[in-house]
């Protein structure tokens, strides 16, 4: 396929997964400052999760919920805000919108539509929780006409791959910044945690009723069935790599650095709480970076193969690739 | 006819292309006129919310330029479709082939033959070399088979007397053939009654058929199995839609420059799996925007290197660079000549009639008749700066006497063509619309009319533009069948 298509494809899908993360760790945040406002610090954290101190910083706002809340969730200037990633994620869908099934690009559409009507800064001073609702609702619609609706094509897989190395790196940033907090094995810091990635059924279903921080840790970055989990993302994002089509035969340098990267979390002594948390978990979001950069180069900007002639031809004999 | 919506149904005095003379439907049309005749108003709004829906949901667009970036409307489509007798389109077909293959011998005469055309004073060499369509670039670079005009599309009208007549060639980019298709397929849906006991011509195997001559055209090392791409100019062209739904419908790759790159003469495009020589370029952007060390160097809708890679042969360009001399209105009026000097022939269709205004005698005498001729740039398309006469006012035909005298080779004047009308739904009822023909025509291993081609219709009462850009409208074009299979296209 088109390396511009399967570019655009893969930010579409990194965009949707942004507005989608946000706005659960928004909604877990405002709900524990609501029931402990003593935990006001965590506005300072989120954005650290976020990775966007330094822009927040400019705006001049107040490092409170409205501050907070509005910068990442209406503020046109922040690229990183819902309205912001709905947007981009929709201009990307529309440049490739001939190859995508109607049904995306008008779920896309609509849900970009929807967010542009509403008045976010007053949403957020009355029921904010009515408007994550609404954004997570609109994020499952377009998945779900993705999951239901896209064939199984290279252009799939793209955009999954986009989705899941954004949540691999939300999970993990969110660890790393939680980490300290719940040192002490406070219940509400656990929780918090666990919420901000709508991890608190699976994990109980998981582990009852503690709230060790190493369990916590390790059931994040590697359960095996929890969708969020870092490790699930890695491993997903890997076998959809492998199924490529359109690709140069034999395994790439992004095939290689994924590997080693999900290999290291999936065989790190996590659970004798011998592990650094933070320094882990910064080491793996430098990992799952580089991942998507190599990945940019070998198959986005892949200009330095000048290989016309001879032309490469495939032959594919039998079951082998 | 009954009292049904043909009931009050008046021709006006112009030739109609579905009630006759007599005032009964023309032969083979029977049944569609009586179906339509038994429908109600209410039935007619029906269908027409029918059709406003599914164009509107498979978002079946086009776009009018305007102020900011364009606006983007739905296709409109009259459900009265246009009917063309088998025996008629028989004439057509053969007319329209004969043309394109004079017009694709001239240009080939013009470019890397003996200009034969020039030397024996058939059409003046002056003319030629000032046309703006005259491509120096195009100089000694071959086309594989000849094949300049790969698509074609003539521009037919049908006058008082109901003789078809060409009013202008399209051998650059012509546009308009996905609504043919979109056309009957929309059709087919919304007016399902209508279709019964027709037999009509099929137009579905329009991209087999684009994709064979384009694949036919390719260089003759390109091998058994050439790559193609559709070139667009990105998805703010006003005919993105129609370049996309070309892609689709061939199975290839849309592109756009800068998806292509050319290292050593060979074009390849960037693919995932790396880079993808490419052998034949479906190209729907204008000449001077294809490549910007050639051409406009401002240009970013281009590829850098595309004419070297073109004039190395290692690469086909389709259409051709350079047809814009062959359907240049000044050049025009030649056509017929063209066609006797190099086929042979006598034009089947025969032009409308047109004054050249280089000529001091014949400028003279239309500009005294300014206000009854139809006046048109000679380097435009698509209805654009287009003066017509009769609906003028006093300071347009001012501004023509003044810009003619400056440019006489800028423009040419044609009398008016009182334009063939078609039954069309108009609140609820059915008036006679005018309507013009654009047939899609492919030169490729043979020379392939599309069977009938887009109608366009002025929907506003006695208007004679049918550019959908002006406002105009469309029909689905049905050329009958004289076997009937009961297929419906």
């Amino acid at each position: 396929m088109l390396a511009r298509h399967a570019e655009s494809l893969f930010w579409a899908g990194r965009y949707l997964e942004r507005a989608e993360d946000t706005a659960r760790i928004l909604d877990a945040t405002q709900h524990a400052t609501i029931i402990r406002p003593d935990a006001a610090t965590q506005w300072e954290d989120l954005l650290t999760v976020l990775r966007i101190n330094k822009e927040f910083e400019a705006t001049g706002n107040e490092v409170d919920w409205r501050g907070v809340g509005n910068f990442l969730v209406a503020d046109p200037e922040n690229p990183g805000s819902i309205a912001s990633a709905v947007q981009t994620a929709r201009e990307n869908l529309r440049s490739v919108r001939e190859q995508l099934p109607s049904e995306v690009w008008e779920t896309a559409n609509r849900f970009h539509l929807e967010l542009s009507s509403h008045d976010l800064a007053a949403d957020l001073d009355g029921e904010p929780y009515t408007l994550f609702d609404l954004i997570k609702t609109h994020c499952q619609t377009v998945s779900g006409a993705i999951e239901q609706n896209m064939p199984r094509s290279d252009g799939y897989r793209f955009l999954t791959i986009g989705v899941l190395i954004e949540r691999a790196l939300m999970t993990s940033r969110l660890l790393s910044i939680r980490w300290g907090h719940m040192a002490s094995g406070a219940f509400e810091d656990a929780m918090l945690t666990l919420s901000s990635v709508s991890a608190v059924e699976a994990f109980r279903r998981r582990h009852q009723s503690t709230t060790d921080p190493v369990a916590i840790s390790s059931f994040l970055l590697r359960d095996a069935l929890f969708p969020r989990s870092t490790l699930y993302c890695l491993s997903r994002a890997e076998l959809l790599l492998d199924n490529l089509v359109d690709r140069v035969p034999g395994r790439g340098r992004t095939e290689t650095v994924l590997g080693r990267v999900r290999s290291s979390l999936e065989f790190a002594e996590l659970d004798e709480g011998a592990v650094d948390i933070p320094a882990f978990c910064a080491e793996l979001d430098d990992g799952i970076r580089q991942v998507a950069d190599v990945m940019a180069r070998q198959y986005f900007r892949n200009v330095d193969q000048v290989n016309i002639r001879p032309q490469v031809t495939v032959v594919s004999v039998g079951g082998r690739r | 006819m009954t009292g049904g919506l043909f009931g009050d149904y008046d021709r006006g005095g112009f030739f109609d292309e579905a009630i006759g003379e007599d005032g009964a439907a023309r032969e083979g049309q029977e049944n569609l006129v009586s179906w339509f005749d038994a429908l109600t108003a209410d039935d007619l709004r029906y269908h027409s919310t029918l059709r406003d829906d599914l164009l509107l949901s498979r978002g079946i667009t086009f776009t009018v330029y305007g102020e900011s970036q364009g606006i983007e409307r739905t296709w409109p489509m009259d459900l009265f479709p246009r009917v063309i007798a088998s025996d008629e389109w028989a004439v057509l077909e053969q007319g329209l082939a004969q043309r394109v293959n004079a017009l694709n011998r001239f240009l080939e005469d013009l470019y890397v033959g003996e200009q034969a055309i020039l030397e024996d004073g058939v059409v003046p060499r002056w003319l030629v070399m000032s046309s703006a369509g005259f491509e120096r670039e195009a100089f000694n670079v071959a086309v594989p088979n000849g094949a300049r005009c790969l698509v074609s599309g003539i521009d037919i009208v049908r006058g008082g007397d109901g003789q078809f007549i060409v009013l202008e060639d399209n051998l650059r980019n012509p546009s308009g053939v996905s609504y043919v298709l979109e056309n009957r397929a929309t059709m087919a849906r919304v007016l399902t009654g209508a279709f019964d006991e027709m037999a009509i011509r099929s137009v579905d195997h329009y991209g087999r058929s684009l994709v064979a001559a384009l694949k036919h055209a390719a260089p003759p090392a390109a091998g058994d199995d050439p790559v193609v791409c559709v070139l667009t100019p990105g998805i703010y062209n006003s005919a993105y839609f129609e370049h996309a739904f070309l892609a689709r419908q061939m199975g290839v790759e849309l592109v756009e420059g800068r998806d292509l790159v050319v290292d050593d003469h060979v074009v390849a495009m960037r693919t995932t799996g790396g880079l993808r020589k490419v052998d034949v370029i479906y190209r729907r952007i204008d000449d001077h925007f294809l490549d910007p060390a050639v051409f406009d160097t401002g240009s970013t809708l281009g590829v850098p290197g595309l004419m070297a890679a073109v004039r190395a042969g290692t690469v086909t360009v389709s259409n051709a660079v350079g047809n814009g001399v062959a359907d240049d209105k000044a050049v025009y009026p030649y056509v017929p000549a063209m066609i006797e000097y190099y086929l042979g022939e006598e034009a089947i269709l025969p032009n409308a009639t047109t004054y050249v205004l280089w000529d001091e005698d014949q400028r003279a005498a239309a500009l005294d008749r300014a206000d009854e001729l139809v006046w048109k740039p000679v380097a435009e398309s698509g209805g654009y700066g287009i003066v017509i006469g009769p609906s003028a006012t006093d300071e347009e035909l001012a501004g023509i006497r003044t810009t003619v005298e400056a440019d006489p080779r800028g423009w040419i004047a044609q009398e008016v063509v009182q334009l063939s009308r078609v039954p069309s739904c108009v609140d609820g009822g059915l008036e006679g619309r005018h309507v013009d023909l654009r047939p899609f025509i492919l030169t490729g291993e043979s020379i392939e009319v599309l069977p009938g081609g887009l109608t366009r219709v002025a929907m506003r009462k006695g208007s004679l533009i049918v550019n959908s850009s002006q406002g105009g409208g469309s029909k689905d074009t049905w050329v009958l069948d004289d076997e009937p299979t009961g297929a419906t296209g």
